[in-house]
């Protein structure tokens, strides 16, 4: 091509002040037909005394279909040009084109007033865009510029919108909730789970910045001239996946209006060392100020001074009731099918109800729609494999995972009698389907499944699980009109298999179902009000439990406790409301009613007497779905956040909730054989309120965070029972009930460097959780009816989480925990009762096991990845309580031959060393 | 079943945790009053104790010995009790607890606090059956003593068991004679001494020990398919107990009792058997149906019972289940030592004079001048035992 054409994009159109417009203009006829811009340009030149200066690779493949009669040239290069974002400017008979910019025969008038015009905010700088403003950029960073959209002399117009898709380079997967923002400013946009983001960009040059886990931080450097596209793809940051990233949204924790917000990412935490190599998530969570869990043999988790039960699970919207696999120990998520995990402890979105204390929103990853991908790791206690396989290219896929532990078979190998016959093992499976339709709608579906089965003593086998399965499609209407509906259910049993010596052998069994329907729509009205409003109702149906006699010996009867049934709905609004750049509120409001349903039977008890089977007055019978009670409310969830400055906010909330579904338990810690049960006549739902109070800073560019949260709770109605109270099979657990008043304060904070070789977090917390178990009865009181400590009140909470990068291929981390001991309830004097020796016992919780503080160290070797291989791997060697030391998890007493022996048992008493090989393709 | 479970977890964790006893150190003290007091339908002196609790470190119960107990009946009879001993309060006069008439405890302490229990009626009456048999319990053979009640059990559905096992044991030697050892002179490895033998006492070879049970041993028929107790385990002998050895006696006492008294127990029981490592049954105090007339809030450990009971006695040996004879109670070996040798000399001295828990069995004649001794306990088992015949004995 001509070389005198070729005109480069450095040149400087900045200030034309002699120009001259052609004065005799050239009417032209022509038609195009398919044809490229270059070759319509030359076409011109033929017909016309034009000249034309440009780059033609400025014009892609575009093909025109135009025709021209008698028009002028700007109207015919106007054509031209309309889908591109070429401008172009007339000097004589010289045509020269511009990519973006618009060359200026005149300075802007208001070129020389936006000084005057600061107040407008500084994030939106003013047209015209002059190529001053980036060219030192340009020259400092070797990074390439995207001019974007196609500037209108006639506009003043000051904020543009860039959109796109976000890809993935080596697998072209969508990437979600990624977080897109400008440089330097508060702008900032997340990528919807099909990678897409939208953006109000200030015209003229800016950096668009990237950052996330697994990605790093990546900046494309943008010249805004107008609305337009910039898709791009990212390669995935390896190396920067040694780095421990909790909270990618940048920013986000000092602008959301949310106190007591934690989000983990799964992939950010592959190198913490933990105890048997499972990378569990939850387990993480627990080294953030205010979620806890009574020991390391404890199920469930306590989330400011909540009850393990006062948590709502959600995985991909289903409940799960017991996430957790032997006793805790490992959590029931399968690490690789888990995206993220958002936990909130302090401000409970309206959507969400029905727990007390907080919801842990577990998310799968979504399935690679691009091509065969997979993951898998080996350790020694499980394997897990979690595959991704397209259905249809770009828009469907499912994900398939499983993992498994190993020491069935290792217990069945040895030949010793009572080992052999005894038994742990777990598994879990997760299946996931999701299916982008088109841009307006989308279809996710999960399915997952957990067992356990183990032996304490030899004669009985205890079993249980997990049984989930949600579906969700996705639907826009339009920009500003959103919704989603969701149908999930979730099953939790176990049983119990007493297989003794004798003749009451038996099999019992337990289970709950629920299924939710959901419908939750998004309405963003303007900048100021984003409403998200719904409904929701869930069906209870509770077996509270069957035994049968095992064995043609047993003299044990069937018997099977009546079904509960019940129906949970709630109506929610919730309207994000920024009342200026510095004030933002989230006011949410929940309506829940329950209503007990039959068949049932249900004791009506006598006043002013303790609950008991000879103070039943009266036993109502209900028919099916006959309502038995309603309990309902109103559940306020405020919250508010106000800038200090850019980098420091000041959030406060208040939050209100219901729950209707309580776990019965008379053990000091939680047990996968607790059953649930529902409110009932006797049962009254529990119910909470919480506020807090917070501070949230930012140094260095978002490099440091640190935080200060203070909350106050008070619950009522909390769930205890009597010493020694039978639970299962029991249908007149009233008279074994105990509900009294609880309240929980306490102080966090949370220093964390989120990038760098270094880096990590720091948190400590002060918090009690006390409970009172008052009656005008002196057998259903606690303590003489005082505030006592809970069993999950841990005063001080000392988590350090730190991880150093080598280099690319070794990194080091370091854990260090430190936790008041739990309280216990310890003898205070012995007697001798029926010939033997019995122990007279404290108050309750008025003394605790020692403290508890623990070393992990790990190493991180990455496998070569320079070379092509065809699984990239890593090996992850740690060693868990490196000091060895022996942490009291419990005390207990036995009577032995008569004589009280007492014992104490730690769960981890020695260094547990740890290898596991993780390879992904 | 903790070792099993500590081998299971040993396998699952490859022994990372760990359970060690340690000492019980009392951190705070609390002085209670306990009160052990089932009376009965049997007509005889009816007991009652009271004690207080003692520190944790202890293996001394304290007793209260001054106390006033009395039982007052709905017919408004009174029952005193005067204490015997060991804080065992005796009734002055015998009397038996009838159907339809209430009862109630009465307690003055020494320091004037006064204590009443509910009122409580008479449990009905079950009889009961009480037989042993060869057993395989987890793979050990012996024998295994089961109750059965008999059928239509009808109000009564609470049973607690106690007994009261005795055994026969015959030392594996009869030794008639002592030596002594006499005209002891010189030292060291020039002392002389001549040996004579005198009669021992006789009744030193047969003797009775008595255990009782100290296992809280209830059960009920709540959600059994037939009105009865079959088969509940009372007690198990491995085959080669030494209690197998001649003969042994089981006496089971049924007691009947309420449903409160039987949740009593229940959690008495469950406290002490924690089985579980990581199952922590939440303890507290177990209220009973005593109470204080002037602090309410003062705790009271005990429950006030009026059971009525049924006892068996059963006899059998290890012959009766076809199990090997179960050797002794000890070890039984034979040291002998020759008294003219020069360090046995002394040696035999030591064994004579002193004894060191050894008896002679055999030597000493002029052809043979060495003795023979045996274990003490093998020759005369009132070291351990009594000699006492117990009044039910039946050979």
């Amino acid at each position: 091509m001509n070389t005198k054409r070729i005109f480069g994009i450095i040149c400087f159109f900045v200030f034309f002040s002699q120009i001259v417009f052609c004065q005799s203009k050239e009417k032209v006829s022509v038609a195009f037909e398919n044809i490229g811009i270059t070759e319509a340009l030359l076409e011109l030149e033929n017909i016309s005394e034009y000249q034309f200066y440009f780059n033609k690779d400025w014009f892609n493949d575009l093909l025109i279909s135009k025709s021209f009669t008698n028009a002028d040239i700007e109207e015919v290069l106007s054509g031209i040009f309309e889908a591109s974002s070429i401008n172009f400017f007339i000097l004589n008979n010289k045509v020269i084109l511009t990519k973006n910019n618009v060359i200026r025969d005149k300075v802007s008038l208001n070129y020389y007033d936006y000084k005057d015009d600061e107040n407008m905010g500084q994030d939106y700088k003013k047209a015209p865009v002059l190529q001053k403003q980036y060219v030192n950029a340009v020259k400092s960073k070797n990074i390439e510029i995207f001019h974007i959209g196609k500037e209108d002399a006639g506009s003043s117009q000051k904020i543009f919108t860039i959109s796109g898709y976000i890809k993935d380079a080596k697998t072209k997967k969508p990437i979600e909730n990624l977080v897109v923002f400008v440089q330097g400013t508060s702008i900032n946009t997340i990528t919807n789970n099909l990678g897409y983001y939208n953006i109000k960009v200030p015209v003229g040059f800016s950096i668009l910045e990237i950052a996330s886990m697994s990605y790093g931080k990546q900046q494309k450097q943008i010249v805004v001239y107008g609305d337009g596209i910039l898709n791009f793809e990212l390669d995935e940051d390896i190396e920067e996946l040694e780095e421990i990233v909790i909270e990618s949204d940048r920013d986000k924790n000092i602008k959301s209006a949310n106190v007591g917000v934690t989000k983990i990412y799964v992939e950010g935490i592959k190198n913490i060392p933990l105890v048997l190599g499972e990378r569990d998530v939850l387990k993480v969570a627990t080294t953030m100020p205010g979620i806890k869990t009574t020991g390391e043999g404890a199920l469930g988790y306590n989330v400011r001074g909540g009850k393990v039960d006062q948590n709502l699970i959600l995985f991909d919207d289903a409940v799960i009731y017991n996430p957790s696999h032997f006793f805790g120990i490992f959590s029931a998520i399968n690490p690789f099918a888990t995206g993220s995990v958002d936990i909130y402890k302090g401000s409970i979105p309206a959507e969400f109800g029905g727990r007390l204390s907080s919801v842990i929103d577990i998310s799968t990853k979504e399935a690679n729609t691009k091509e065969l991908s997979g993951e898998g790791n080996i350790g020694p206690v499980t394997g897990n494999l979690l595959v991704e396989v397209p259905i249809i290219k770009d828009k469907a896929a499912v994900l398939v995972g499983g993992r498994a532990t190993y020491s069935d078979w290792v217990l069945k190998s040895i030949s010793e009698e009572s080992i052999k016959n005894s038994k742990a093992s777990f598994y879990d499976a997760v299946l996931k389907y999701n299916h982008k339709i088109n841009n307006k709608n989308s279809l996710q579906a999960t399915a997952y499944y957990s067992e356990d089965a183990f032996s304490i003593t030899s004669d009985s086998v205890y079993n249980y699980s997990n049984r989930l399965a949600s579906i969700k499609w996705n639907h826009e209407f339009n920009d500003k009109n959103m919704a989603s509906v969701q149908l999930a259910t979730s099953q939790y049993k176990f049983s119990i298999i007493y297989d003794g010596i004798f003749n009451r052998n038996f099999d019992f069994g337990y289970g709950i179902n629920e299924t939710q329907l959901k419908l939750k729509a998004r309405y963003l009205r303007n900048k100021k009000h984003k409403f998200t409003y719904g409904l929701s109702s869930k069906l209870y149906s509770i077996k509270p439990g069957d035994i049968n006699p095992l064995g043609e010996e047993s003299v044990i009867e069937s018997k099977s406790v009546e079904k509960e049934k019940g129906l949970e709905s709630a109506v929610f609004i919730s309207d994000l409301f920024e009342v200026n750049k510095k004030l933002l509120f989230d006011l949410g409001f929940r309506y829940s009613f329950y209503k007990a349903l039959g068949p049932d039977s249900q004791n009506v008890y006598a006043l002013n007497v303790p609950l008991s089977s000879e103070s039943v007055t009266e036993t109502k019978q209900y028919g099916n779905n006959e309502i038995i009670k309603t309990y309902g409310g109103s559940e306020f969830r405020f919250s508010a956040r106000y800038f200090l400055s850019p980098t420091l906010s000041v959030k406060g909330s208040y939050n209100k909730t219901i729950q209707y579904s309580h776990l019965l338990s008379s053990n000091t810690t939680a047990s996968p054989v607790d059953s649930w049960k529902l409110s009932d006549l006797n049962i009254e739902p529990q119910r909470a309120e919480q506020y807090a109070l917070g501070a949230f800073k930012n140094f260095d560019n978002g490099i440091y965070e640190i935080s200060i949260e203070g909350y106050y709770k008070k619950m009522k109605n909390l769930l205890d029972f009597k010493v020694g109270a039978d639970l299962l099979l029991n249908e007149d657990i009233e008279t074994e009930l105990l509900q009294g008043e609880g309240k929980a304060y306490g102080i966090e904070f949370l220093l964390k460097k989120k990038k760098g070789k270094f880096n990590g977090w720091l948190g400590y917390s002060y918090s009690r959780t006390l409970v009172k178990l008052d009656s005008e009865f002196l057998t259903n009181q606690v303590n003489k009816g005082d505030y006592f400590s809970a069993n999950q009140d841990r005063p001080h909470d000392v988590s350090l989480i730190s991880n150093y990068k080598l280099t690319k291929r070794y990194s080091f981390s370091l854990n260090f925990n430190y936790q008041s001991g739990r309280p216990i309830t310890y003898p205070v004097g012995k007697y001798s009762y029926n010939g033997t020796e019995q122990l007279l016992y404290s108050d309750r919780n008025k003394f605790r096991v020692p403290d508890y503080y623990r070393l992990d160290l790990g190493v991180n070797i990455e496998g070569n990845h320079k070379n092509v291989k065809l699984a990239h791997s890593f090996w992850n060697i740690s060693v868990y309580n490196v000091l060895g030391r022996n942490n009291p998890y419990s005390v207990f007493f036995v009577n032995e031959e008569g004589e009280v022996k007492g014992y104490k048992s730690s769960i981890f008493a020695i260094p547990v060393p740890t290898i596991t090989y993780n390879f992904k393709f | 079943m903790r070792l099993n479970k500590n081998i299971l977890l040993l396998v699952l964790v490859i022994n990372f945790s760990c359970t060690e006893p340690f000492k019980l150190v009392t951190e705070s003290f609390e002085d209670v009053l306990v009160v052990e007091a089932t009376i009965t339908d049997e007509l005889k002196t009816q007991k009652i104790k009271v004690s207080r609790t003692y520190k944790l470190e202890s293996d001394i119960p304290v007793i209260e010995e001054t106390a006033e107990v009395k039982i007052v009946d709905s017919n408004n009879n009174e029952y005193d009790f005067k204490h015997e001993g060991d804080g065992v309060y005796n009734s002055v006069r015998k009397f038996q607890a009838v159907e339809g008439v209430s009862y109630k405890l009465f307690i003055t302490t020494s320091d004037g606090k006064e204590y009443v229990s509910n009122e409580e009626l008479l449990a009905p009456k079950a009889e009961m059956d009480l037989y042993a048999e060869s057993f395989n319990l987890n793979g050990e053979i012996g024998a295994q003593v089961f109750v059965n009640s008999y059928d239509n059990l009808g109000k009564a559905k609470y049973f607690r068991y106690e007994y009261e096992e005795t055994y026969k044991i015959v030392t594996p030697y009869t030794i008639t004679q002592d030596a002594l050892a006499t005209n002891i002179t010189g030292s060291g490895l020039s002392i002389r001494y001549d040996i004579e033998f005198v009669p021992r006492p006789l009744n030193r070879n047969v003797c009775y020990s008595s255990n009782y049970s100290n296992k809280i041993l209830i059960t009920n028929v709540n959600g059994l398919n037939e009105d009865k107790i079959s088969r509940y385990p009372i007690r198990f002998l491995p085959s080669g107990s030494h209690l197998l050895r001649e003969r042994y006696s089981i006496l089971v006492k049924q007691y009947v009792q309420s449903a409160n008294a039987n949740n009593f127990y229940k959690i008495l029981k469950e406290l002490g058997s924690d089985e579980s490592l990581l199952i922590d049954i939440q303890p507290g105090f177990i209220q009973g149906n005593i109470f204080p007339k002037q602090n309410p809030e003062e705790k009271v450990i005990g429950f006030f019972d009026v059971s009525s009971v049924t006892s068996k006695r059963i006899y059998f040996n290890y012959a009766d289940f076809n199990f090997k004879y179960p050797g002794y109670f000890f070890s039984c070996d034979l040291t002998t030592l020759n008294y003219n040798a020069g360090g046995e000399k002394r040696l035999a001295l030591y064994y004579l004079m002193v004894g060191i828990g050894h008896l002679y069995l055999t030597g000493g004649t002029p052809e043979s001048p060495s003795l023979t001794f045996v274990s003490l306990r093998c020759g005369d088992c009132t070291t351990f035992s009594s000699n006492i015949k117990p009044e039910f004995w039946e050979d």
